[in-house]
């Protein structure tokens, strides 16, 4: 909008020496104040992959202390002690609440500071427009707007780990009384949280008004709805979970603000005892109403973070089978069924909190149903596979290992989408193991896929196929190892948020517990976790290395691909395309018969 | 590098790029204020009998809020009005009257926001409840501030009627007792279980509400401060694009009315109900 | 759209609008009456009149530049509203068997 009132004057004065001085805004317009999307989406790339590092840095540190609780943790444990004092990390050994602070901010950080801000805010921001013929989204100020609200919003949180008392300890859901009562200090890591949470709510407020006007007002002329790449429709409808889900949250981290720092009771009940004394406040709340806006946002969020991946599998698989998307209506209808059932369903996160059998059969009766579009999707992505003469490189390598790890992560939900099955599984391990594997090897390994397959477009150079593949198999190994024993300890009743690992419930000669083949799964899951670590060095060199060393690429559409985003010049200069862009085909026209070549752009008459 | 369809509508979808945007923007704090509002609905809901404070706030002051805001819808809608006719003095004339509107409902909401931090419930240990102010009107006292401050006896000036309860007899010691509900007691502060200004502590019900008004409040308090940037240094904009001047006070506009939907909704939530 | 041309059509939305704003005064009269009336069910029914009239004035009003895509949102957004609020009560009224509050 603002570029318009300051581009308009240069229309009229006409010179192209005005136009070239508008293009050529130094260093801070450049890389840091840039309202170009695709700028704003490698911000937003780097910092969300720099925030994964460090969730995941965060989750090694906790597998020690459930592997051996109470020891000195190895290299890093005295470096704890000197950053979060003897309090929390004495003599090097992780405290309770160090755990527990940990573990809050790595449920924090990895949903709202690496996954979506990576699926939504890098590939929303870099491809979606290119995707759609658009010289850039529809907001360009608002977008620089909404990466700096997301980074102060994660600089808030970052600097909450150094507060005394350390950082949110009640778990990324910061259910209540606990949050509130959680640390004695009057300004402490949750308030911190709620003030961070508020940032990164308007960052994606801003963000996905942006994408849905961009989507809706911006497509090239000839780019009707149903000739959008499936991605688009999923950044679509990704982006009005956002728009509709968040705000619910933001109500209710505005009144557990007042709890916590004006005493008052919204969320806590008539006769709240606090360490044996009855609490100082009014009472007359209700601890259930933050659960239920919680989880009004969470449970869309899960879909915020499944279908921008689903979007980037979907287009990574059309490219390199050579065919249209099987089914490409259905998808698009299937994720519509999806956002929209998302809304409905949350309250199967709540059967433990007595609620009725009437509104449970209601929601496990959703929970139920929404499954159905899900399933469509994961078919339809599989079917588009069968008689292709598949292209096994990095992305698709990554792209294939999506379907059946979502699967394993979908199906595993059933269980605990039933009230009478949850009462067994909830909050244990279990749990644990069923949403780690729809996100970790389902959504991070699409956006992998992702990150290996735009690279080119971003930067001119393709990333190592090599070490691409020994990072996709590495990966892949110790993602399994690492979750699948959890489905085991789970069943066997193991709880989660424990910083000892279940030690507490261990089976003795007189007393029934944990057997000790359960418990010694610690260990191993914990060795997994860190190899897995390890498997991502090659990863973080591959990509700065492959920045100015790797291969340069011959042409501006390396993969063969038939979206816009391959039809403009590499890297896309700001404008993103030379000339008018009419679009005359649907998205998918691989291997046409009677043709030269196996691809038909979307550009092409 | 224009984006396009930012001044002019978009021939097949009809609308150019800052309505959807607004309209979009307006979808999502229904839903924030809708958040607010099920709070409200469920917090009542499983309020215990005697404990939803009602009749606290003052209803010609609400009504006369209410006014204000939706007239100033009416000057806003003008202001907008007199753009299109490329009335540049009418719309100044106008959107300077929203403006005052604006500054008369945050002076009103902020005098009541004063009465409520200087106005009290009593919680005796014999289970007698009173309401009414302290004598020199302190701000925010609570039972904390009665053992700070050491005192032991607490003048109060008990209003005619509890919310809850009826009318407030006169307890004793009280001096005055029986001139039209205006008298005066010396309550020891042994005798005091619990001492709270109506503030969010005092109960769900104010808590609610200061979190609701202020974020009302907030609101008119930012559109406010974007059309006072179309009155004061963004006015050059109609000279460079009036078109897009035009647009961007609608959607401030659009804004402005769904601020003023909201506290319809309010304003009989609060003081009425 | 030339300003100077559809000064009928902005006419006819400004009378428009007067009318949606005397509905509203008349209606927060009777709202605040029917309160210091002390007839609660009476207050509810205005307040209920007062949005009602207040959300389909507004809406038939802004239909001027107003399109499907919007509509279908506004849709979608009253829905899940609805049942924000409709499904957390529930939950608070459906209480298992026994239970004792």
């Amino acid at each position: 909008m603002e570029a318009v009132a300051h581009a308009a004057p240069h229309h009229h004065t006409g010179g192209h020496g005005h136009e070239h001085h508008h293009h050529d805004p130094g260093f801070w317009r450049t890389y840091v104040f840039s309202t170009d999307h695709k700028v704003v989406g490698i911000q937003y790339g780097v910092t969300a992959l720099l925030f994964m590092l460090l969730g995941f840095s965060l989750m090694m540190l906790m597998r020690w202390s459930i592997a051996y609780p109470g020891q000195v943790i190895p290299v890093v444990g005295p470096l704890l002690e000197n950053i979060f004092g003897t309090d929390m990390a004495a003599r090097g050994i992780m405290s309770a609440d160090l755990y527990n602070s940990f573990g809050a901010m790595h449920g924090t950080i990895m949903v709202f500071l690496a996954v979506v801000p990576l699926a939504t805010g890098a590939f929303g921001n870099y491809v979606m427009p290119l995707q759609i013929g658009a010289p850039d989204m529809a907001f360009p100020r608002l977008n620089m707007a909404s990466y700096h609200l997301y980074f102060w919003g994660g600089l808030v949180l970052l600097a909450s780990f150094f507060l005394p008392g350390g950082s949110a300890k009640s778990g990324w859901t910061s259910y209540s009384p606990l949050a509130t009562f959680a640390d004695g200090h009057l300004i402490n890591g949750q308030t911190f949280w709620i003030m961070g949470m508020a940032l990164l709510i308007t960052s994606s407020l801003l963000g996905s008004v942006n994408i849905i006007t961009t989507i809706i007002q911006m497509r090239a002329p000839g780019l009707t709805w149903m000739r959008l790449p499936f991605f688009v429709w999923a950044q679509f409808v990704t982006a009005f979970l956002l728009l509709l889900a968040f705000p619910p949250l933001e109500a209710a981290a505005f009144m557990q603000l007042s709890d916590n720092l004006f005493g008052s009771s919204v969320f806590l009940p008539t006769g709240l005892v606090i360490n044996g004394q009855p609490a100082a406040v009014s009472g007359g709340g209700n601890p259930l109403l933050w659960q239920h806006l919680f989880w009004f946002l969470a449970h869309p969020e899960v879909y915020v973070l499944i279908l921008p991946a689903m979007g980037i599998v979907g287009e990574i698989i059309a490219n390199n089978t050579r065919k249209p998307l099987w089914g490409y209506k259905t998808l698009v209808y299937a994720v519509f069924a999806l956002g929209f059932l998302s809304f409905i369903v949350w309250a199967h996160h709540m059967y433990l909190t007595g609620m009725g059998t009437s509104i449970s059969t209601f929601f496990q009766t959703t929970t139920m149903l929404i499954s159905i579009p899900s399933v469509i999707i994961l078919t339809c992505l599989l079917m588009s596979l069968w008689g292709g003469s598949i292209r096994f490189n990095t992305p698709m390598l990554f792209a294939l290992a999506f379907l059946p790890m979502f699967a394993v992560g979908g199906l595993t939900g059933l269980p605990l989408g039933f009230s009478f099955s949850d009462m067994h599984l909830h909050d244990t391990y279990y749990v644990i193991a069923h949403f780690h594997y729809v996100v970790a090897p389902g959504t991070i390994f699409a956006l992998f896929a992702g990150v290996y397959f735009w690279f080119p477009k971003a930067t001119g150079r393709m990333m190592n196929e090599f070490w691409g593949r020994v990072h996709f198999w590495l990966s892949l190994i110790f993602m399994n190892a690492l979750f699948l024993p959890m489905f085991q300890q789970g069943m066997a009743g193991m709880l989660r948020r424990m910083y000892n690992g279940g030690a507490t419930y261990a089976a003795t000669d007189t007393e029934v517990g944990l057997p000790a083949s359960i418990l010694h799964l610690n260990v191993n899951i914990s060795h997994a976790a860190w190899f897995l670590g390890i498997a991502q060095i090659p990863f973080i060199i591959n990509f700065f290395w492959s920045i100015r060393h790797g291969q340069k690429v011959t042409s501006d559409n390396p993969w063969h691909a038939t979206t816009l985003d391959w039809q403009t010049p590499t890297p896309p200069p700001h404008g993103n395309f030379i000339g008018e862009v009419a679009v005359h085909r649907g998205p998918y026209d691989y291997s046409l018969p009677g043709q030269q070549s196996d691809f038909a752009p979307q550009n092409k008459a | 590098m224009d984006i396009p369809y930012s001044a002019t509508p978009r021939p097949d979808t009809g609308l150019y790029n800052a309505k959807v945007g607004m309209w979009l923007f307006l979808a999502s704090e229904v839903m924030l204020f809708g958040g607010l509002f099920s709070a409200y609905v469920l917090l009542r809901a499983g309020s215990e009998t005697g404990t939803w404070p009602h009749g606290l706030l003052k209803v010609w002051l609400g009504t006369l809020n209410t006014g204000v805001l939706i007239t100033s819808s009416i000057t806003v809608v003008m202001a907008w009005a007199s753009l299109k006719l490329g009335n540049l003095a009418a719309f100044k004339k106008y959107m300077a009257a929203t403006l005052i509107c604006a500054a008369v409902f945050l002076g009103i909401k902020s005098t009541e926001y004063r009465d409520k931090f200087t106005h009290y419930e009593v919680w005796l240990t014999n289970g007698q409840r009173m309401t009414g102010h302290i004598e020199g009107s302190p701000w925010l006292w609570n039972t904390q501030t009665l053992a700070a401050k050491k005192i032991d006896k607490l003048a109060f000036l008990p209003d005619a009627n509890h919310y809850a309860l009826g009318p407030i007899a006169a307890a004793h010691g009280a001096e005055g007792a029986g001139q039209g509900g205006h008298f005066k007691v010396e309550i020891a502060v042994a005798e005091i279980k619990r001492l709270s200004a109506f503030t969010p502590a005092h109960s769900p019900y104010f808590a609610i509400y200061f979190t609701m008004t202020a974020l009302h409040a907030l609101h008119v308090l930012g559109g406010a401060l974007v059309l006072a940037w179309f009155l004061g240094p963004g006015v050059g904009g109609w000279k460079k694009n009036p078109e897009l001047f035009t647009n961007r006070v609608e959607v401030s506009g659009l804004f402005w009315h769904f601020v003023d939907l909201v506290w319809i909704v309010l304003f009989p939530t609060l003081y009425l109900f | 759209m030339n300003p100077k041309t559809d000064e009928q059509a902005l006419k006819k939305y400004l009378r428009g609008y007067f009318i949606l704003f005397g509905v509203q005064v008349l209606g927060i009269g009777l709202v605040v009456g029917a309160h210091q009336a002390h007839m609660p069910g009476m207050t509810i029914g205005a307040t209920m009149a007062l949005l009602v009239a207040s959300v389909f004035g507004g809406f038939i009003l802004h239909q001027v530049g107003r399109k499907s895509a919007l509509n279908a949102t506004f849709l979608i957004t009253a829905f899940l509203l609805m049942m924000l609020m409709l499904l957390t009560l529930v939950a608070f009224y459906d209480k298992p068997l026994g239970t004792i509050r």
